[in-house]
């Protein structure tokens, strides 16, 4: 089913079409809900199965029914510019639905109980962040070149990252169950990568994605921090793991690189990105407090760090510890033959023997370490989760790339702008051009105080209207940096 | 506007008042299995006959899944509260809508059935998608809503692609797998189809983690009953049962105290059954507290036995017995229990 999920995820990545990507992304996302259900079946996991179902369809009817709204030619609507605005509010509270931010996230509140461990990170953070790839893509590419104000539907997803950011990160220092603290992280991660989606920047399109990438890595580390905690001591309370960096010291420096990858610092690619986010959408001191919120989550670290020197309980101390431990061998029996050919057939036995007791001994001893294996496994995970945070494995490169226009197009799906890209000689409202009414003035005004029965282009202005990457490209698919405008 | 593609929204509009109005979860599926199937040949142009066989190969499949998780017993949906006439109504006027306002704005490229049909189906799924507690009515709505997207999508930006369709196929069966697993779930939970308000009380607060996600429900909060008293009646009504099954079996268990919200069913003998000491007319069971659900007597739903006890039990003794004893806890006895208005409890 997870793999289900992945590849649902890895073809919603692929498809260059935003109404066959919206599709593939929700069918991803019910392959959580057979996960949520796996027996044993009980009557609240029904119940968060239900919740989980209603979230994905309404998310997508909303991404639907938005990325087939503005999938024409839109000239008429040039009179109504509140239509992109909505069309935009409807595929932003899809991916706010997906994530479970908050106000949504009564559905995914519960989803830490009711789905296995190592699901988490496929149902809350993976899956949802393909959706949000793509919503970014979509609004690039939809919406962002048309350079509507749209103030009130901004404000609106502004507010929902905000509430999200600093309500889950509260959530989160507040929860007793591990996997609880964990789910609360991703909705305040989730709400960083919602203000990309507001930010209508073309500055926020590398941040947007590579927060996306750092984010889902690390609560993947997080999570399987909690799974290899549960598996050495059988609990998830924060209260009854009291002394676990002691008996489990490489868990502890395991969760030391995941803060360092999850909070990061000025200069690393994950501190950058956050940074940069939340400045393109909320300037001055009210995004350095929102920045300072974001970074919250250190103090769940230190909590969990603190717990974890202290006196440990009686529940740690049976617990497993990371020592390196060996079954005991079988004892050899002693020879009891007189004769050198008995002797030789004993000792031949003998030898056999005692390489079948290795083999046996072998599964024996890889439970008996499992504990120092899921520190090894967490810690490699953590080193993976910080790599990406600071910008390795091409993660920057990855981010900033625009994806090749290719592939047949459906049949009237040329964006806003035509399929055509406007030259700089050229008059930016030509035929190929649909929507004329944003080009005949400067960004900053309103496009409704504008002529929209303006059939003419500006004269001697500049064009304003400006085209996507992907508007640009024709010909062979090419990978270039967003270019600045 | 083309007859054929207007017959067919008429009859996608009819499917989905079925599906959403029935009461036998048989005809919900039949409704969506027909809304399904009209849906992938409502296009202009029409699609290709590939694209077309694979929506119906995916849409019998669905509803296959879907089938195979209701089956075995008579299973009955809480249906529509507001009938089917007010719910036609409702999808007319969504269709009139989307007709009236076809394009939403701007030059449309596909035919004004398609939005039409995508209106009114989208009107009719949404009292099970907000309001719905039954598992398969809200199975059913997420469907139904995401056909109205397509459906509405189709009227905007014309027929779609080949990879379209078959990614849409994909969503369908996924979707169809998803709505089986919960109500297979449900039913093994509980032996029903309603979620009771005890289990969505249970996660009303983000605190603890629920004891029962975490093993397997014993004395499950899922309990018959009517919607609007689960918790009340259902306990009152366990509790006559364990009173009921003391008496039956001379465990000789002194009767528990009758909670208060169903202390309507006045003697102790009264609710006994519809039949007399020695021969009731439904099989006895025992049922404890701890027990699972299912092996309680579900009265004027009309859903027949769970356990194997029960399954010679059809529909139709169920509201005998219910007329004859007060079994369902509630002593007008008037009026079938099946035909009172319910409160609608959101999930």
């Amino acid at each position: 089913m997870l793999l289900a999920g992945i590849g649902a995820a890895g073809l919603a990545l692929a498809l260059p079409d935003a109404r066959i990507a919206v599709m593939a992304a929700t069918v991803g996302g019910l392959t959580g809900i057979l996960v949520t259900v796996v027996s044993p079946s009980t009557a609240s996991s029904v119940v968060v199965a239900v919740r989980e179902l209603r979230a994905v369809a309404v998310a997508g009817f909303l991404s639907i029914l938005a990325a087939a709204w503005l999938a024409r030619p839109l000239g008429e609507l040039a009179a109504l510019p509140e239509v992109f605005g909505l069309a935009y509010l409807g595929f932003a509270a899809a991916v706010a639905i997906r994530f479970g931010a908050i106000p949504f996230h009564f559905w995914a509140a519960r989803l830490a109980d009711a789905a296995p461990e190592v699901t988490l990170p496929m149902l809350m953070a993976w899956g949802p962040a393909a959706f949000a790839v793509v919503a970014l893509a979509w609004t690039d590419q939809s919406v962002a070149p048309l350079l509507l104000p749209l103030t009130l539907e901004r404000g609106l997803v502004v507010i929902v990252g905000v509430a999200s950011i600093l309500l889950g990160s509260l959530a989160a220092w507040i929860q007793d169950d591990l996997e609880h603290v964990v789910g609360y992280t991703i909705v305040a991660d989730a709400g960083v990568a919602i203000l990309g989606l507001a930010a209508l920047d073309p500055a926020a399109w590398e941040p947007a994605r590579s927060w996306i990438l750092v984010f889902a890595m690390v609560r993947s580390a997080f999570a399987g921090w909690v799974v290899a905690v549960h598996g050495a001591y059988g609990t998830r309370r924060i209260g009854e793991i009291r002394g676990w960096a002691l008996r489990t010291p490489l868990l502890g420096v395991g969760l030391v690189i995941i803060a360092a990858a999850g909070i990061g610092w000025p200069g690393l690619l994950a501190w950058d990105a956050r940074a940069t986010l939340v400045n393109l959408t909320l300037p001055g001191p009210i995004g350095w407090l929102v920045v300072l919120g974001a970074v919250a989550p250190i103090a769940i670290y230190v909590r969990l760090l603190v717990i974890g020197v202290g006196r440990p309980t009686d529940l740690v101390t049976r617990g497993q510890s990371e020592r390196p431990t060996w079954p005991a061998p079988m004892p050899s029996r002693p020879a009891h033959g007189r004769g050198g050919l008995e002797r030789a057939f004993e000792r031949t036995n003998r030898a056999i023997g005692g390489g079948l007791d290795v083999l046996w001994t072998v599964p024996a001893g890889v439970r008996a370490n499992r504990s120092l294996i899921a520190g090894v496994f967490v810690l490699s995970l953590a080193g993976l989760a910080f790599t990406v945070s600071a910008g390795g494995l091409g993660v920057s490169a990855a981010a900033a790339a625009v994806p090749a226009q290719g592939g047949e197009q459906p049949t009237g799906s040329e964006g806003p702008l035509g399929s055509e890209p406007p030259s700089g000689s050229e008059s930016p409202s030509g035929s190929e051009i649909p929507i004329e009414s944003p080009s005949s003035v400067q960004p900053a005004e309103s496009p409704a105080s504008s002529a929209p029965s303006s059939e003419s282009g500006p004269s001697g202005s500049a064009p304003v209207v400006t085209s996507s990457p992907r508007a640009r490209q024709s010909g062979a698919p090419s990978f270039e940096p967003l270019p600045t405008f | 506007m083309n007859l054929a593609l207007a017959a067919i929204t008429a009859v996608v509009v009819g499917g989905a008042v079925v599906a959403v109005t029935a009461r036998d979860a048989r005809a919900t599926l039949l409704g969506l299995l027909v809304v399904l199937l009209g849906s992938a040949v409502l296009a202009d142009p029409l699609p290709g006959p590939l694209p077309i066989a694979a929506r119906m190969a995916a849409a019998f499949l669905a509803c296959r899944l879907i089938a195979v998780a209701i089956r075995g017993v008579d299973v009955l949906t809480s249906g529509s509260r507001l009938g089917w006439p007010v719910d036609l109504l409702g999808a007319t006027a969504a269709l009139l809508v989307g007709v009236g306002t076809h394009g939403l704005g701007a030059t449309p490229a596909g035919p004004v059935s398609a939005q039409a049909a995508g209106f009114a189906v989208g009107v009719l799924a949404v009292a099970p998608i907000v309001s719905g507690r039954d598992v398969l009515r809200l199975g059913v709505g997420a469907m139904l809503l995401l056909v109205a997207a397509s459906l509405v999508r189709v009227g905007l930006a014309g027929t779609p692609s080949d990879l379209e369709q078959l990614v849409e196929s994909g969503l369908v069966i996924g979707l169809g797998g998803a709505i089986a697993i919960i109500v297979g779930g449900a039913r093994a939970a509980s032996g029903d189809l309603v979620i009771s308000g005890e289990a969505i009380r249970d996660l009303a607060f983000d605190g603890t983690p629920a004891p029962e996600l975490l093993r397997p429900a014993v004395g499950s909060s899922i309990h018959i009953g009517r919607a609007g008293r689960v918790g009340g009646a259902g306990q009152a009504s366990r509790l006559r049962d364990d009173a009921d099954s003391g008496r039956a079996d001379g465990a000789g268990q002194a009767s528990p105290p009758r909670a208060d919200g169903a202390g309507r069913a006045s003697a102790p003998g009264a609710d006994t059954g519809a039949g007399t000491d020695d021969q009731p007319s439904v099989p006895r069971i025992e049922p404890k507290v701890g027990r699972p659900a299912r092996d309680h007597l579900r009265c004027g739903r009309g859903v027949a036995a769970r356990s194997a006890e029960r399954r010679v039990v059809g529909s139709r003794r169920d509201r005998r017995a219910c007329r004859g004893g007060h079994r369902c806890g509630d002593d007008s006895g008037k009026r079938h229990p099946r035909h009172r208005r319910q409160p609608a409890r959101r999930l």
